[in-house]
């Protein structure tokens, strides 16, 4: 019997990465990591993925896949007998994934305009940081009403494409000039954090928030001495 | 057309141009399921709107017994796992289901993005972004679709991703023929082009796609009012 080769390629302060990395070992399923440098990507990476030529791709059985939420999905469908991550009735599949989705269309993407951005652009993006994450804070309250996950009492979709998003936070705070408001005004959201770290899986692959904060003031000063 | 599917409480709150909102009638038409079309005007909110979709008070919005979903790449899973028997979308395999899934990111990423960005400023560098983008999806109708079966991702009829694809069918020659975008020749993309005659051509998008004579005074419209952004603002 033929085992699975799983590979995933990725470069450690990737939250797209953290995704997946989460998925897979939420799921126990073994895989061969490999980490690319940014300004000297390996072959292997521009052959996975031609379009982006971006991390993560999770390389199954030789075959591509691109994107962090995709891969997570069909993480979900090839390995479905532990930790399912998308619920199995079709309203809450489509709540896990819309929140998963407004991680990327708002809570990155704010999160990206802080790094990038100046002025009057960078305060705007700071309150949409806020903004996003308050939205969190009162959709666990509605969705998962005193439980600590999305997902109930273990993690599901929405929670692993969310959860990476700790571990920036500092990161996120630094370049942004901002301190977050804390558990008595998200007191879903910290109780959804600190329910996140204390998972055995989590712990595994989550790289250190104070290293993550240097590397993303790493990326805003070249933003700065661009300008 | 199939048998209608009488699942009571089905609401669509559309808006006709969006081609996310095109998106959705299609899924719905393809798949016989009755519903309530209900257009909203974007300039003033319903408050059914803004309840059904308190985040992002965007159409399209699907209501199905009650309960509201929004984001149309969402909604046509929904549809599809909710009405799995008639015109299934998504394929059964996982990779090529991943496949569907990283094209439609891709369009949103890329096509959707660089024809947005065409609206605003006419450029000529966003035309030749957006060609090169059809260029890759090209590639992948060629990598995916077996033009034996059909001129669809999905052959003979259309899938997932078609269904996706589909509002470009009537959307780029609109902004060809107002706008002045070049789209790509024939011969650059013959499998595109021949999708989206296919399109065209098909019982349930000509109901759920507006006609191009349409989407041509609706754009000319906002060009003359400035309003560049309606489409970015009106929905995901």
């Amino acid at each position: 019997m033929s085992k699975d080769s799983v590979k995933l390629l990725n470069f450690w302060p990737s939250m797209f990465g953290l995704r997946v990395r989460y998925a897979l070992d939420l799921k126990g399923v073994s895989y061969d990591y490999q980490e690319e440098s940014l300004s000297n990507k390996s072959k292997e990476l521009l052959e996975a993925n031609p379009i982006y030529t971006k991390i993560p791709v999770l390389i199954h059985n030789g075959k591509p896949i691109c994107e962090s939420l995709v891969i997570i999905d069909y993480i979900d469908s090839v390995w479905p007998g532990s930790h399912k991550l998308l619920p199995e009735d079709p309203y809450e599949k489509a709540v896990a994934r819309f929140w998963a989705d407004f991680g990327d269309r708002k809570l990155f993407d704010a999160g990206s305009r802080l790094r990038r951005a100046m002025g009057e652009e960078h305060k705007k993006a700071g309150e949409d940081f806020k903004w996003a994450l308050m939205k969190i804070d009162e959709a666990l309250g509605t969705i998962a009403p005193g439980k600590p996950f999305f997902g109930g009492d273990a993690m599901n979709f929405a929670d692993v494409a969310l959860a990476p998003f700790i571990c920036w936070f500092k990161g996120y705070q630094k370049v942004g000039g901002f301190v977050l408001p804390g558990p008595e005004e998200w007191p879903n959201l910290y109780k959804w954090v600190d329910a996140v770290n204390s998972v055995d899986a989590i712990k595994k692959s989550t790289p250190s928030p104070d290293k993550v904060a240097e590397f993303a003031e790493v990326l805003r000063k070249r933003v700065l001495g661009a300008a | 057309m199939a048998m209608a599917c009488h699942d009571q409480d089905v609401t669509l709150l559309s808006f006709w141009p969006s081609p996310f909102s095109m998106r959705v009638k299609l899924a719905l038409l393809l798949k016989g399921i009755e519903h309530e079309d209900l257009p909203q005007d974007l300039g003033n909110k319903s408050k059914l709107l803004l309840e059904s979709n308190p985040v992002h008070k965007k159409v399209p919005v699907l209501i199905h017994k009650g309960k509201p979903i929004a984001e149309s790449a969402i909604i046509v899973h929904y549809i599809d796992e909710v009405w799995p028997g008639t015109s299934p979308l998504l394929p059964q395999d996982a990779f090529l289901r991943a496949q569907h899934r990283f094209w439609t990111d891709f369009f949103e990423k890329k096509i959707s993005d660089s024809l947005d960005r065409f609206i605003r400023s006419n450029g000529a560098a966003v035309n030749e972004e957006f060609i090169q983008d059809c260029l890759l999806l090209e590639g992948a109708l060629a990598e995916l679709g077996d033009e034996e079966e059909g001129p669809f991702f999905g052959g003979a009829s259309m899938s997932f991703l078609d269904v996706m694809l589909a509002p470009s069918a009537v959307w780029i020659p609109a902004l060809e023929q107002v706008m002045g975008l070049k789209p790509t020749s024939q011969e650059q993309c013959p499998r595109l082009h021949k999708l989206f005659g296919a399109v065209t051509e098909h019982p349930s998008a000509k109901v759920a796609l507006p006609q191009i004579e349409k989407l041509k005074e609706f754009t000319q419209a906002r060009l003359v009012s400035d309003h560049h952004v309606w489409i970015a603002k009106a929905s995901p």
